[in-house]
């Protein structure tokens, strides 16, 4: 299974998806290969492609070991 | 004279799991809707299984799920609305399923004491929940149950949404 990680307008990631499928074009989404586990209520930057989290007030990069594809609605 | 091949059988339709994704949602502090895009799935074989979530304060409601946006004959998104809840982040768990071998799925939101439903066979049909505030005396959830192929009994206080889906 693969993870579609979704987030909303702020970039809280807000929703996990775990499938053999890709998920429906509607919104923007991020692919990471495998499943990913901890990344719910964090946050996601479109413009760096990566994800974030605040740790003693400030936010820092989260290193996965894992393939991320950041997929635009309808672009794919 | 020897016959390769599969055999056939005829009788009732097979039963089975034809697809499955876990979904994980996180509703905003206060209460609100999220809707996320879900692997599309068939509108009459696909149903929500809740396997739980965190939430806490002073109501004991459960966020509910709900299966959306039609596309063809697939639901291709799902979406998770919460309670009025102004300290607590919930989270949601659950899978979404494509079963084989389902007669009908109809979705109703329920309230305590009896609820008439479109007619199933009773015997071949389960309940499954989808959300809501089922929590009666104490900490204890309320029961629900199918009484007859037309009757959903909620015993004890409280409402929600439930999904019934009988099978062949």
């Amino acid at each position: 299974m693969d993870s579609y990680v979704q987030f909303n307008d702020q970039g809280d990631v807000v929703a996990v998806v775990k499938s053999n499928k890709p998920v429906s074009e509607g919104r923007d989404y991020v692919k990471v290969e495998g499943r990913v586990r901890g990344i719910l209520g964090k946050k996601f930057d479109k413009q760096k492609k990566e994800f974030f989290h605040k740790k003693d007030g400030k936010l820092s990069a989260i290193k996965l070991d894992k393939k991320l594809e950041f997929v635009k609605a309808g672009k794919r | 004279m020897f016959f390769g091949g599969s055999a056939l059988f005829i009788g009732a339709p097979a039963t089975g799991l034809i697809s499955k994704q876990e979904v994980q949602v996180t509703v905003p502090k206060g209460g609100g809707n999220v809707t996320a895009s879900i692997t599309p799935v068939a509108t009459d074989k696909a149903i929500v299984i809740y396997n739980g979530s965190y939430f806490s304060g002073d109501t004991n409601d459960e966020p509910t799920v709900t299966l959306k946006t039609i596309s063809g004959s697939n639901y291709t998104e799902v979406e998770v609305e919460d309670v009025n809840d102004p300290s607590y982040t919930p989270t949601v768990t659950f899978d979404i399923i494509e079963l084989l071998g389902v007669k009908s799925i109809n979705h109703y939101s329920i309230t305590a004491g009896s609820n008439t439903i479109s007619s199933v066979d009773h015997e071949k049909s389960i309940i499954f929940r989808r959300g809501g505030s089922w929590d009666g005396a104490g900490s204890a959830d309320s029961e629900v149950y199918l009484t007859s192929n037309t009757n959903v009994e909620v015993d004890g206080i409280g409402s929600g949404e439930i999904t019934v889906v009988e099978f062949y």
